[in-house]
């Protein structure tokens, strides 16, 4: 069951894997280049791993109830973003390019898996709720305080669109 | 701030992490079904919060002095790959290196 449950999980992680090692390797250069030496961002990664938390979420609620598959999931993810992290401040030594917009890796990531979202879903409605509630948080607060605005709009209008869906069910 | 106060630091955070994540399974014990509300949830969320973060990521471009254009620029393209190749590798890829060479080179 355990190997099943490796090969089920390795495809979902792969598009994870890229984001995680442009974005890990970012990281990587970004600690090098303050000053840090390579097995700072390593075991920090390592330890902490709560950059993608919300990715791991969003990945363990998409699936099927698997506590083996979940153990992997989560595993793997980690094994990229430490394997990043740690080429990020390896290659920091050796390699002189300029990185700026690197972190655009996450920005692309967020994307495809929207894009993946909405074409997987019939009903768009938690989607654009989700977007318009962070845009409207947004444009109101301004990008320092608008994010628990935005998290507290959105569970009030998916609670409010239950509410609704139910009443016409009793209807 | 020392070595240690850095291990400690970070030691910190991994416990708060820790912390968040164990939550639910306390909250909730195996067996018991979860309420109705969480479980539906459940559902809409990740949705939602995928919607979220991608303004979050772009949260601080949109007020920058280019208003988000390299990054309008480089989410077209990212669109547009994803629909005709369906490959997250190359769309995540190819977006990022278009991005990054916008943002080097034209909007600096």
């Amino acid at each position: 069951m355990k190997t099943k449950a490796l090969k089920t999980a390795l495809p979902h992680t792969l598009p994870i894997c890229v984001g995680f090692l442009f974005l890990g390797m970012s990281y990587g250069f970004l600690m090098k280049s303050q000053g840090f030496p390579f097995f700072y961002p390593m075991f920090m990664s390592l330890f902490i791993f709560a950059g993608s938390m919300e990715l791991v979420t969003v990945s363990l609620l998409l699936s099927a109830f698997n506590p083996f598959y979940a153990f992997f999931l989560a595993l793997l993810n980690q094994a990229y973003w430490v394997t990043g992290a740690a080429l990020g401040a390896l290659l920091g030594y050796v390699i002189r390019f300029d990185t700026t917009g690197i972190e655009f890796g996450m920005t692309a990531l967020f994307v495809v898996m929207f894009l993946s979202q909405w074409e997987e879903h019939k009903d768009h409605r938690p989607a654009l709720t989700g977007l318009g509630c962070s845009l409207a948080s947004l444009a109101l607060l301004g990008p320092d305080a608008f994010i628990l605005p935005a998290m507290a709009l959105i569970i009030l209008f998916l609670s409010l669109t239950r509410l609704k869906s139910r009443r016409t069910e009793a209807v | 701030m020392t070595t240690l106060q850095k291990i400690i630091t970070i030691l910190a955070v991994a416990a708060g992490t820790m912390i968040t994540r164990f939550l639910p399974f306390l909250l909730f014990p195996e067996g018991k079904a979860p309420p109705k509300y969480i479980s539906y949830l459940g559902t809409v969320l990740p949705c939602a919060v995928i919607g979220f973060l991608v303004v979050y990521s772009l949260k601080d471009a949109v007020f920058s002095p280019f208003h988000g254009l390299p990054e309008l620029i480089s989410i077209l393209v990212v669109f547009l790959l994803h629909k005709w190749r369906k490959n997250t590798l190359l769309s995540i890829g190819a977006g990022t290196v278009l991005y990054m060479y916008l943002v080097q080179n034209w909007f600096c």
